[in-house]
């Protein structure tokens, strides 16, 4: 099934704008269009966005959802936290520490149990299918409340291997809402100028190209020539800006502190990231599709997540930026509780744990609840549209009302059966 | 033992409902104990093997990791991943717990040996301690420290006051008794794994073959994700710990020698545990190119022991045990897996004429 | 026959470029020459003109040179080329190439293959006509697994035949007739799935090929709202119901199964046969206003309906009128592209100035927009105007120049690599990026390309004295125009007040700016 369940439609008052935007509008890129309240939003939200992604999917039970001593608990003892009557795995004693900062959903309930097909709908907040490619979260975001006065792109995704400009993020909002995808958290391809061209060449070249660009405009409807011209701006911002790609000239300290591995020290760029003015910046951890060695494998690569999140969140509490920024820590689903033969745990997505932290968010939640041996879930179950609907209000984007447009059509920025969940917000 | 070369046969098979973690025989051959993945010892009696236990023995936390028997007696050690170290006497289908330390290590205890003369037990646990206990009373006899690394294994030296232990990253450390430090430490190439931010450690078991050679098992890990790994047993020298012989038992579907034991007639038997579907029971000698019996029937195998009459029994994984989202009965319950034990009648290598 | 000749010769009389030209009175001025010569080559030979051939045209005084222009590209070796490079970017959505897939276009094009038979071999692949059984790569390169998990995406193919070959995208109605588009049935969506389920990848054949399974019974279906039991025979976008035919046992098919050589069997109901069939016919509006609007967008940069594949009647054509007109030509000329193409290269609206009169007012189907260049056109481009190949060798092709240099086929891949859209991404509109432009400013390999030393543009222009000269050259080189008044003071100033041993470096910058600048990177 393609998921374009449900019953109620509320899609007329689309209809009609659909229907007016097409008697007006024609291609171009100024079929992008944003509506002036996103314009206003834009300008005076300083809000931002950390998501720590734990591609294919960490185990609720060794984590934020512990079931010791059950039939489907594994081996792991579980522990209390700074939140009176709650505990977590043993795996991450740093974050039981600060449990009193988050809040944790241990009741997600999602549809896919599939990588591939379920990683970009719970990334684009699994809306309603109309045939459209949603964009992912941080493409999203992007579009909604744009860069910040950093000029910096605003959607980093920090990951290992290569990296690139990833336009398939960005859906029907076009490749101009990709993500700059730093790999191995090493700056972008072609950002180091060659020696050849002195400083002096540089500036002239740009001058002319810029000369060249302003007499080709004149006269002209502006978006062609504006998108030509801002790529190589966003280009020159970045290279303004190549000390911010290089965790190695940090202190040691500080880059111990976050872990010397790939998760912390792209947690620690991240900060960084975030700290210039990038809006969204995604974190990717892979490897978490643990089918085999379950345990053995979450007892060395929790603690990597306990340690890179929790130094965050002291840092983030350190400066202040707690209040306008939102830490998401998810996967595309949780994992099995039955244990298979290659003592590994399958894919999950009937009762899972996500957490979150930040801006907007209500600190020292843990909502819903599984059953005793984490096989369903046993209170209100959530889907991750709710959460999509949650983070945006928890970002200032009344995202009921707020609506993307693919060329002329007007489409919900999250599932419109689904709501933001009160007991999150703050 | 008989005289002529024959393969084993596959004789009965019972399931326990539950999944067991490792199974010894007691010295009597009275009674085979596993120790299941929530809290349990469960005991058969290998003469009359039938699906009900004959005992339950509970008090353990979490899985029951590991266990042996004492050389002679039917005393049981056993330990489980939340730090429970115990002994147990059994005798007419009960169990009497004769000491336990509910603490001896802090949290997961991955592997318990006893010596061969009975007078010590051994522990390896996540908290990066080797620790020795008296057999007899549960006191703490010797602390090591490991470099505070995840020890995977452990055994005692027969002949001598050493003892010998093995990390997550393949390091093998050489102890005496009464010295803080280790001896020597030599490292395993292939038998560690750094991937995408995971540490795979494929040492999991030492077992000294005589004085002079012990012998570890356990897999060359390839990849993360999946179990893919070749699963390999090496000969090596003591005092000197050099790798004087190895033998790889499949490829890297095949994943990790999961358990390892001594068989009549200087002979081994090992099983394997690797990808779903995945894992066989072998038979082998030292410097067999290869082994000499393999069953492939049964999947997933995580344990074997061997009854003094050869016969021997594998633990493994019911099939089609993986798959993702919830997999129910008709009634609705949610559906784990189980551990099907297998009795096979004992086997000879033809020999060379 | 006959009424498609009287039609031929009505046409002749009053050909449809002139009857556009009543139907869309243009607002914006005539292009000038040069503009004009820029425009024509990008779209018909995918290139601009080399130094000679613009000179060529700038000479030209007759006035039928536009129109000999349009005749001479049409004929030329670059046209098959470039429809291969357009037809294989609308078709594939860069889901990757196959030479055999390449070589049906370019004979396609080659020989003008009119389109219905194009698309009847798109979707009834010919497995014995050597030139053209490449063309099961548009089917077979969608059936393929994604990922571990995924299975193959039928319902993906179902919907690409709806939306590139008839211009409506039924995506939305696979489980429910669309919510928004009451045009868009759910039944539609399952009776032409229907036939792809029913496709099978041939195995037993080197080569992209497919074969089809028995189709003996309707298609059952419910909507997931109302769950009540439907069924349908096979449906074509724009035609009516296909009923199946069903043959006794053993008489199923003209050539059986074998199994020993994986041949999949020739049945004699051939569902795909029937698609091909009832897509193409004449009398199938949305086959012919689905072409039309596709090569108006190709050429004048935005579609009549837009986006392109939703065709319906909540969307209409921007002039509905024109859209018929150009449907009826097109089918009564039997479906020929390059008739096509050089009736709306003739349009005053074609041949106006892409500058509005009021660039305040939106774009309206009378003016013609800036267009994206694709990866192809672009990479050719700047090699031509950077002398590194030579389109007027009469010896050898682009192709074959470019085939004698590693080095320009590596940079051929790092352009299509940073120019190109990802796979199943459609290339509409002019999206820059920050990778080309990091690109173009820091590749080592194309700031080589600049270098007096070892490159000829910049080598040849740093030997010329006159500064006046140097900036003309420069421009009719790169932009295919002289240079303007003012622009040749200013970059005279420019060179004239560079200090000796920064001339050289100081053109190589210069050329380097205009291949960047947005004038060069759009068709305009």
């Amino acid at each position: 099934m393609n998921g374009c369940g449900g019953s109620e439609h509320q899609f007329s008052r689309r209809q009609i704008l659909g229907s007016m935007a097409a008697g007006t509008a024609a291609g171009g890129f100024g079929s992008l269009l944003q509506h002036a309240a996103a314009d206003e939003l834009q300008q005076a939200n300083d809000k931002q966005v950390l998501l720590i992604w734990l591609d294919g999917g960490m185990s609720q039970l060794e984590s934020w959802d512990p079931k010791p001593g059950t039939h489907y608990g594994g081996p792991y003892r579980s522990i209390p936290t700074s939140l009176p009557g709650i505990h977590v795995s043993e795996l991450m004693p740093q974050l039981a520490q600060r449990m009193d900062r988050l809040a944790v959903v241990r009741s997600m309930k999602t549809e896919d149990p599939n990588h591939s097909s379920g990683v970009p709908k719970i990334l684009r907040g699994h809306p309603r299918d109309r045939g459209v490619v949603y964009p992912y979260f941080g493409a999203a975001t992007a579009h909604l409340l744009g860069p910040t006065p950093s000029r910096l792109p605003p959607y980093v995704w920090v990951k290992p291997g290569n990296g690139g400009f990833i336009s398939s993020h960005a859906g029907f909002l076009g490749p101009k809402y990709g993500a700059l995808a730093l790999g191995g958290g090493k700056p972008p391809q072609n950002l180091q100028r060659p020696a050849a061209i002195s400083d002096e060449l540089d500036e002239l070249r740009h001058r002319l190209r810029e000369r060249f660009n302003q007499r080709y405009a004149a006269g002209r409807r502006p978006q062609v020539s504006e998108a030509g011209s801002h790529v190589y701006d966003l280009a020159q911002t970045l290279m303004k800006n190549v000390d911010l790609f290089d965790v190695d000239t940090l202190p040691a300290v500080e880059r111990d502190r976050y872990g010397r591995h790939e998760l912390g020290q792209h947690t620690l760029l991240a900060r960084r990231l975030l700290e210039a003015g990038v809006r969204f910046v995604q974190v990717t951890s892979y490897g978490w599709d643990t089918h085999g060695d379950n345990f053995n494998a979450h007892a060395t690569r929790v603690p990597r997540v306990d340690q890179a999140v929790s130094a965050l969140l002291d840092d983030l509490q350190d400066r202040g930026l707690m209040e306008r920024i939102l830490v998401v820590v998810m996967a595309e689903f949780g994992r099995t509780p039955r244990i298979n033969g290659s003592v590994g745990r399958d894919h999950w997505p009937n009762a899972w744990s996500l957490a979150m932290a930040g801006c907007g968010i209500r600190p020292g939640v843990v909502l819903g609840e599984t059953l005793a041996d984490g096989t369903d879930v046993n209170s209100e179950a959530w889907d991750i549209g709710a959460l999509f609907h949650t983070w945006y209000t928890a970002l200032g984007i009344n995202s009921q009302e707020a609506e993307f447009m693919n060329g002329t059509q007007p489409l919900p920025i999250a599932h419109d059966d689904m709501q933001p969940i009160p007991e999150l917000l703050a | 033992m008989s005289d002529e070369a024959g393969k084993p046969e596959a004789l009965t098979q019972v399931e326990s409902d539950r999944q067991l973690c490792l199974i010894r025989v007691s010295p009597s051959g009275q009674y085979l104990c596993g120790g299941t993945y929530d809290a349990q010892i469960r005991c058969w009696n290998p003469a009359e093997l039938v699906a009900e236990p004959v005992l339950r023995i509970s008090g353990h936390h979490g899985w029951v990791q590991w266990l042996e028997f004492h050389p002679q007696e039917d005393i049981l050690y056993s330990c489980d991943t939340w730090g429970m170290l115990a002994a147990w006497q059994l005798r007419e289908n009960q169990a009497e717990l004769l000491w336990q330390q509910e603490q001896a290590h802090d949290g997961w205890i991955r592997s318990l040996a006893v010596s061969n003369d009975g007078s010590v037990v051994i522990t390896g646990g996540r908290d990066g301690h080797v620790r020795l206990w008296n057999a007899a009373d549960g006191q703490l006899l010797q602390d090591a420290i490991a470099d505070g690394q995840e020890v995977y294994a452990v055994a005692v030296h027969p002949g001598s006051q050493e003892f010998v232990s093995a990390d997550l990253f393949g390091v093998l450390r050489r102890w005496e008794r009464g010295q803080e430090q280790c001896v020597s430490e030599v490292r395993l190439e292939g038998m560690h794994l750094f991937e995408r931010d995971q540490d795979l450690g494929g040492v999991r078991q030492l077992i000294f073959a005589d004085e002079q050679t012990l012998v570890c098992s356990g897999g060359e890990p390839k990849q993360t994700g999946n179990t893919i790994a070749v699963p390999v047993i090496h000969w090596l020298s003591w005092p000197a710990l050099e790798t004087a012989e190895s033998l790889r038992l499949g490829d890297e579907q095949q994943g990790y020698v999961f358990d390892l034991c001594r068989y009549p007639d200087d002979q081994w038997a090992a099983v394997t545990s690797g990808q779903p579907g995945k894992g066989q029971v072998m038979l082998f000698r030292r410097g067999d190119e290869e082994p000499w019996f393999r069953h492939t029937a049964l999947t997933n195998c995580h344990s074997i022991t061997v009854l003094a009459d050869g016969h021997f029994v594998a633990a493994a994984t019911n099939r089609n045990s993986q798959g993702n989202g919830a997999v129910r009965d008709k009634e609705g319950n949610y559906l784990g897996n189980t551990t099907p034990l297998q009795l096979f009648s004992p086997g000879s290598a033809a020999t060379a004429e | 026959m006959l009424t498609v000749v009287s039609a031929m010769a009505s046409a002749d009389e009053n050909p449809l470029h002139r009857r556009i030209n009543q139907l869309l009175p243009t607002t914006a001025a005539p292009a000038d020459d040069a503009t004009f010569l820029r425009r024509v080559f990008l779209d018909l030979a995918g290139r601009i003109p080399s130094v000679t051939e613009a000179k060529q045209f700038l000479n030209d005084t007759s006035p039928e040179r536009r129109k000999q222009l349009i005749d001479r590209l049409l004929d030329s070796r670059d046209y098959p080329r470039r429809m291969q490079e357009a037809f294989h970017i609308m078709l594939l959505e860069r889901r990757g190439d196959h030479q055999e897939w390449s070589r049906f276009l370019r004979d396609s094009f080659e020989q003008n293959r009119p389109w219905d038979e194009m698309v009847r071999l798109l979707l009834k692949p010919a497995a014995d006509d050597e030139s053209a059984r490449g063309a099961a790569w548009f089917q077979t390169s969608r059936l393929v697994k994604e990922g571990a998990m995924a299975d193959v995406d039928v319902p993906g193919l179902t919907r690409d035949v709806g939306r590139l070959l008839a211009g409506v995208d039924l995506g939305c109605a696979q489980c429910h007739d669309d919510l928004v588009i009451s045009d868009y049935l759910q039944q539609d969506f399952q009776g032409l799935q229907m036939v792809f389920e029913n496709v099978v990848v041939r195995t037993d054949v080197g080569f992209p090929a497919v074969g089809e399974k028995l189709l003996t019974a309707p298609r059952a279906f419910s909507s997931v709202f109302e769950q009540i039991p439907r069924q349908t025979a096979i449906r074509v976008p724009g035609a009516a119901e296909v009923a199946l035919q069903t043959f006794a046992e053993g008489e199923e098919y003209t050539v059986p199964p074998d199994r020993k050589s994986k041949f999949p069997g020739e049945p004699k109901f051939s569902p795909l046969q029937q698609v091909a069939e009832h897509l193409t016919a004449r009398e199938n509006r949305l086959f012919a206003a689905n072409l039309v609007n596709r090569v108006w967008f190709l050429m004048l940069g935005k579609g009549l309906v837009w986006p392109l594949d939703m065709h319906h009647s909540g969307n209409p054509s921007q002039h509905p009128q024109l859209h018929d007109l150009l449907g009826q030509e097109f089918t009564a000329h039997d479906f020929d592209l390059k008739w096509l193409l050089r009736e709306i290269a003739l349009t005053d609206v074609y041949q106006s100035d892409s500058t509005p009169s009021d660039p305040s007012v939106p774009v309206s189907v009378a003016d013609l927009s800036e267009k994206r260049i694709s990866a192809e056109s672009l990479f050719w481009s700047v090699l031509i105007a950077l002398e590194q190949l030579d389109p007027s060798d009469t010896e050898r092709s682009l192709e074959q120049q470019l085939a004698e240099s590693q080095p320009l086929q590596e940079l051929q891949k790092q352009f299509l690599k940073v120019f190109a859209n990802a796979p199943k991404e459609p290339e509409l509109l002019f999206e820059p990026t920050v990778a080309a432009a990091l690109f173009v400013m820091h590749d080592e390999q194309v700031l080589g390309l600049l270098d007096a030393e070892s490159s000829p543009l910049p080598g040849r222009l740093s030997q010329l004295e006159d500064a006046a000269e140097v900036v003309q050259q420069a421009s009719l080189q790169i932009y295919s125009r002289p240079a303007t008044e003012v622009e040749t003071a200013e970059l005279v100033e420019l060179l004239q007040t560079a200090a000796a041993d920064q001339r050289s470096e100081t053109i190589s910058q210069l050329i380097w700016a205009m291949l960047a600048s947005t004038e060069f990177c759009v068709n305009h």
